[in-house]
């Protein structure tokens, strides 16, 4: 259960402030899932990094099944991040050394999973993205489609409690697009490898007006001000 | 997790990172190959003064020349001599020598812990029988070898004079005995010689030869034989035969002086003053300077500093600015690397944002961070390691020679002349010829040695130190730059124009 509370995030100096977000108050159930809509500059990145405990508001709580992540200390947070919190960022952001294999471990070496165990993981998660025969591939051998698959599959290894994906599609053709799409929404079903029973929580920027169409949830951001439209039994339907 | 990163980044690594790698390798191998080259031309230039002045030297005393301060180095033409006898002419080389006298009072001063005379002679062939070598050992015929009928004057033979019951100061004592025996303190009065090994193997000498100077035969006691290609002189003589052959009873052309270890608070007030600033022998050499008047009198380092040519240019390049800028350079380039690393750190900037994103701990950032900025610079470190060894072995092994030219009193010729003399015919007095050629009566000959580039385990030690601390500094960077992640506004700032 996702809780903001009249959220304002404000960056630059006291005298030169933006506000990235403004007394925003949402709330979003275990399991359920949130589209965020918006214009450019509208604060949909600020949002997810609040929600994924990267920044800290300005104002208001973020809360996460009832702890507020701007009351942890970093060392803390680091740690939630690193076990409730999967990220998919725009354009996969995977390290340019690593296999894929590699990435998607990178996830688990903060949990303390160990090598063998990592691998193992590593591997089945980026069979279910399909990508059973790339394991060993670096990055720039990929498809940025299959560098975004790699990404999901970073995201959903560790079973996090909530998955975060900020224009996972950005850039990618409409084939494309739409299989990464297809991805994170069976991340969200019940027989998905990652575990039975297992549904994460979902909050997706999305430009894609199908996504937001079927979304239990949208939040329309413009000038860090929210606009929230809910749907009835929506998360059911996912 | 951490291993594999490091690994997997360094087996691509990107143009910075290899350039930090460069200039590691640049720095520790400029270091170490100045450092051994430092050492090599000292080396050098201490085997030429070795074998002008033997070892145990600390002061020597010759007499000034005169209306001068005593500048070593300045020549002037023997007052003594030459005295032909027995159709050989000798002369006493260098400056006019010292009074009989002159190494009592040398001895007699505070701080002087030994003092022995010696006294350098040119001896030429004025009727062609200079020299002449009496084979009798090794062949029982008596056969007699040299220039006898077949040259007029101008063969030449450097003799030296030696203190025999002072072994182990003066010229002979840069030699070692390989074959006899060196003199022994009751041999004084005695015909007998010591020669240098390479005019014993140009002239077929051994033990039991003999050599016949102005009529007398000196007997050979003992061959000996220098570590470099240098000798001071061809024949050692007991210091009372040769000021006999000179005509001189009693005189020296230089005292050699041994400075006690002690220090020397009985050195007289400019001896305090000299012991206060860390050198006690220009204390004794004030004493010595004071109780001889007219005399120079030339510490180790006025010695040192008389040295000319190449060999002197190159340590007086190596050991000054050459050495600086090569000491300037490298510090540069270490600079360039830390600065070049945290940028190398900074371009990663995003991976590690990725991390954090994946809720890796600041600590856990970091230490990859380092380790990279660690690991680059070890390897550099250790390829200018390889580099620097790889480079004196290069240098040692071509074992560029350079000459020098020791002032003064100094009496050498160069080994290379024997050598010419053994293409010759046995006993042809050319290689005599060669051996003099160019050298006169001055003194100060040219001595030609190996130049090598040693590395000695402490060089190794500091050059590994160096390594690992400019390594250091390379991660310290590393470490900076990740704990300072460019402000996310200016990144945004620079990201929507
Ligand atoms: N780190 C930051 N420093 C300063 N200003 C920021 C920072 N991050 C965001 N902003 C500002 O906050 C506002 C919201 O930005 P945000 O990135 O959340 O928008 P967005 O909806 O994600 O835009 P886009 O669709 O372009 O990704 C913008 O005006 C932006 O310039
Ligand atoms: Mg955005």
């Amino acid at each position: 259960m996702y809780r903001l509370t009249a959220v304002t995030k404000r960056y630059g100096p006291a005298d030169d402030t933006v506000e990235g977000l403004s007394d925003v108050t949402l709330s979003v159930p275990r399991g359920g899932q949130l589209v965020v809509q918006g214009p450019p500059g509208g604060g949909k990145s600020t949002l997810l990094r609040l929600l994924g405990g990267l920044d800290r508001p300005t104002e208001g709580t973020v809360e996460l099944d009832g702890t507020d992540l701007a009351a942890l200390d970093d060392g803390t947070l680091a740690a939630v991040r690193a076990e409730h919190i999967g990220f998919v960022p725009r354009r996969a952001h995977l390290l340019p050394a690593l296999t894929a294999r590699q990435n998607v471990e990178a996830a688990l070496v903060p949990l303390g999973v160990r090598r063998g165990e990592r691998r193992t993981r590593a591997a089945r998660a980026l069979e279910w993205a399909g990508l059973g025969a790339r394991l060993r591939c670096v990055p720039a051998e990929l498809t940025p489609a299959e560098r975004q698959r790699v990404a999901v599959a970073r995201a959903v290894v560790k079973r996090p409690k909530v998955l975060l994906a900020d224009e996972p599609t950005g850039g990618l053709g409409r084939q494309d697009a739409a299989e990464v799409l297809a991805l994170l929404e069976a991340a969200r079903h019940a027989d998905a490898v990652p575990e039975p029973g297992y549904v994460p929580t979902l909050v997706m920027v999305t430009h894609d007006s199908a996504t937001a169409r079927r979304a239990p949830r949208l939040a329309v951001l413009r000038r860090g001000r929210v606009e929230l439209t809910e749907r009835e039994g929506g998360d059911a339907s996912s | 997790m951490f291993f594999t990163c490091l690994r997997r980044e360094l087996r691509r690594p990107g143009r910075r990172v290899l350039a930090v790698m460069a200039g590691l390798a640049l720095a520790v191998a400029l270091v170490l190959t100045t450092c051994a080259l430092r050492a090599g031309t000292q080396r050098a230039r201490d085997e030429v003064l070795r074998s002008a002045y033997g070892t145990g030297t600390d002061l020597t005393v010759t007499r000034a020349a005169p209306g001068d301060g005593g500048a070593p180095g300045l020549e002037f033409a023997a007052r003594v001599g030459p005295t032909t006898r027995d159709g050989d002419r000798v002369t006493v080389r260098g400056p006019a020598p010292l009074d009989a006298s002159a190494v009592a009072k040398v001895a007699a001063q505070p701080g002087v812990a030994r003092a022995a005379g010696g006294l350098a002679l040119d001896v030429t062939a004025t009727h062609g029988d200079t020299a002449t070598h009496g084979d009798t050992a090794t062949h029982g015929d008596t056969a007699t070898h040299g220039g006898r009928a077949t040259h007029g004057g101008g063969a030449q033979l450097s003799a030296y004079g030696v203190d025999v019951t002072a072994p182990g100061l003066g010229p002979l004592s840069a030699s070692t005995i390989t074959r006899g025996t060196a003199f022994t303190a009751a041999q004084g009065d005695e015909p007998v010689a010591v020669a240098d090994s390479g005019y014993a193997l140009a002239h077929h000498l051994g033990i039991g030869s003999s050599v016949t100077l102005a009529g007398t035969a000196y007997r050979i006691v003992g061959i000996a034989t220098t570590s470099d290609s240098t000798a001071p002189a061809q024949l050692y003589l007991p210091l009372r035969r040769a000021q006999a052959l000179a005509g001189t009873p009693g005189a020296v052309g230089t005292v050699y002086v041994t400075v006690s270890q002690e220090p020397a608070g009985a050195a007289g007030a400019a001896g305090a003053a000299a012991t206060a600033s860390g050198d006690p022998a220009q204390g004794v050499a004030a004493a010595i300077r004071a109780a001889l008047p007219g005399t120079t009198v030339s510490t180790s380092a006025d010695l040192a500093a008389g040295v000319s040519g190449p060999l002197a240019t190159t340590y007086r390049w190596t050991s000054g600015p050459g050495g600086w800028a090569a000491f300037g350079v490298a510090a540069a380039a270490v600079v360039a690397a830390a600065v070049l690393m945290a940028s190398a750190i900074g371009r990663r900037e995003r991976g590690y944002a990725t991390l954090r994103a994946l809720g890796w701990g600041r600590a856990r950032i970091a230490r990859q961070a380092v380790g990279l900025a660690g690991a680059t610079g070890l390897i550099g470190a250790a390829a200018g390691l390889a580099l620097g060894l790889t480079a004196t072995r290069l240098l040692t092994a071509i074992g560029p020679t350079l000459t020098a030219r020791p002032s003064g009193s100094g009496a050498s010729h160069t080994r290379a002349g024997d050598l010419a003399a053994v293409a010759g015919s046995p006993g042809d007095l050319d290689g005599l010829h060669a051996v003099t050629r160019g050298a006169g009566h001055t003194g100060g000959r040219a001595l030609s040695v190996a130049l090598t580039a040693p590395v000695s385990s402490s060089l190794i030690a500091l050059a590994a130190v160096l390594a690992l601390g400019a390594a250091l500094l390379v991660a310290a960077c590393g470490a900076w730059r990740v704990g300072r992640p460019r402000p996310v506004s200016a990144a945004r700032a620079s990201a929507r124009p």
